[in-house]
């Protein structure tokens, strides 16, 4: 009798593939996230971290295989286009994606990046919008930016503004692309509390990251991939003890 | 009398002028979009044909290709009478289709760059926050090229109003026909000259401001 229910997990990817015209950049990505847990996902560049991130969101459209969020499962290989397209429309409405380059919109200012969409897709009214944004703002200690451009914000005030952005649509699951790369070396720590108060309100989150430490201090689990392959995953102290020759090159061990 | 005539006359000018450039304008826009869509098609039998025809109006006269244009079609259809034939010969009709070309070519590189300059990531973005590809367009790239091409679009209008004047070659009485009428009959040359250049330069700040207003919008 196996341990979980399936319900147990709320991110489910099964058997993801995806290859860019003939070109193949990963297979067989099979793992699983409960509510609130933080995977890292670990490699080199190149190795197709930001490719899984978009095939997770459905921006790319990955090949074969699955992806399940609560009870909402897209499996690419057993529907019909027509059904995929609905079930991505609705999928991408739990997921918050935070970009390396954060994509800010720099012609709207930092409260219009933030109720823009909420207003277009959820059709919320502006002021209840607005409302929410300010308390954001405030959470983050971004209270005097409602106004100003995003071009004018420092790199770690633009990511605070891309993760307010994706929570003003609620998400389910966040996935962050190189959260740390665009940073000073001293903002890193307060990434990795804000990601873990995330957490903490039972998003469950994936990190592409290539910095080892960051993801020790922050994930629950690891998954480092490399030739196209997951090489290991599991808990974070894997890290600790890597079974394999690739993941012990990585780690400089 | 003869004072309010010729200020009529100035007037009547001024306004064919006008036509002639908002009219450019607007269809160049038009047909500029569309040639840089075309242009930056991957499929080579849409975009060599459209980098063919733009690199011969830059490469070319304008002065050529106005008198290529009113003199071609009016040999074409010296024969031929009827409405659609009448409207090739007539010298407003292919002074603008001269002129929204040459501005449709020059827009549409400004265009071309413009969408260019627009990261990926930004159309990402919005689409991972649920907007439809119509809403991405709308709310967030479409505002992103008109503000990054303006600067040149406002260029590009001054120039194309000042090129206006090479219609009178073919008989047009814009400002420039107006003039070379007056001088003929007057040859009060340096005078004339010097009105008809302080008018395009009045007309070219309203013009630039007026766009600038609008893309402020
Ligand atoms: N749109 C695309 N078309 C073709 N190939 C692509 C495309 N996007 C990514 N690739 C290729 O897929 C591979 C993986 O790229 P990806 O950006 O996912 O790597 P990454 O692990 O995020 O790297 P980095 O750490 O540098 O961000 C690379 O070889 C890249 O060239
Ligand atoms: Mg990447």
């Amino acid at each position: 009798m196996s341990t979980y229910k399936d319900n147990d997990y709320k991110l489910e990817v099964h058997d993801l593939k995806k290859s860019f015209s003939e070109h193949l950049i990963f297979e067989d990505f099979t793992f699983r996230l409960k509510k609130g847990e933080i995977l890292a996902v670990l490699g080199d560049s190149g190795s197709g971290k930001s490719t899984l991130i978009q095939c997770i969101s459905f921006l790319e459209r990955p090949d074969t295989g699955k992806v399940r969020i609560g009870d909402l499962s897209i499996d690419l290989t057993n529907s019909n286009e027509e059904e995929i397209g609905i079930l991505i429309d609705q999928i991408r409405l739990k997921i918050g994606v935070v970009f390396q380059d954060f994509n800010l919109w720099p012609h709207m200012s930092v409260m219009n990046n933030l109720i823009e969409a909420p207003i277009q897709v959820n059709k919320e009214k502006k002021k209840n919008a607005k409302k929410r944004a300010l308390e954001f703002l405030k959470e983050f200690g971004l209270e005097d930016k409602e106004n100003v451009k995003p071009n004018s914000l420092s790199g770690g005030q633009k990511q605070r503004v891309a993760i307010i952005r994706a929570l003003m649509m609620n998400p389910e699951v966040m996935l962050f692309d190189e959260p740390t790369s665009a940073l000073d070396p001293n903002m890193v720590g307060r990434v990795v509390n804000i990601i873990k108060k995330l957490s903490d309100k039972d998003i469950t989150i994936i990190v592409a990251t290539h910095e080892i430490p960051f993801a020790r201090q922050v994930a629950d689990k690891v998954m480092y991939i490399a030739d196209k392959k997951i090489v290991e995953k599991g808990y974070v102290e894997i890290l600790d003890n890597p079974k394999t020759d690739k993941l012990k090159k990585f780690l400089n061990i | 009398m003869i004072a309010e005539f010729e200020i009529l006359k100035w007037l009547k000018g001024i306004i064919v002028t006008l036509e002639l450039t908002i009219v450019s304008l607007l269809i160049g826009a038009l047909i500029g979009g569309g040639m840089s869509l075309l242009s930056m098609s991957p499929k080579k039998i849409l975009n060599k044909p459209i980098d063919l025809i733009i690199f011969i109006i830059k490469g070319t006269p304008m002065l050529v290709q106005i008198f290529i244009i009113y003199y071609g079609i009016g040999y074409l259809g010296s024969s031929k009478e009827g409405f659609f034939w009448n409207a090739l010969k007539s010298p407003f009709f292919c002074a603008t289709s001269f002129l929204a070309i040459n501005s449709a070519a020059y827009m549409s590189s400004l265009i071309e760059s413009a969408i260019k300059s627009i990261p990926k990531g930004q159309y990402l973005s919005a689409r991972a926050l649920g907007m439809t590809k119509f809403q991405a367009y709308k709310n967030i790239i479409i505002p992103q090229i008109i503000k990054a091409m303006l600067p040149a679009y406002s260029n590009e209008a001054v120039i194309l109003l000042k090129s206006t004047s090479l219609a009178s070659g073919i008989t047009l009485m814009d400002i420039m026909g107006v003039a070379n009428r007056t001088i003929a009959q007057t040859y009060n040359v340096g005078q004339t000259l010097i009105i008809v250049a302080l008018i395009y330069i009045i007309l070219n700040i309203i013009l630039s401001k007026t766009i600038e207003k609008i893309g402020a919008s």
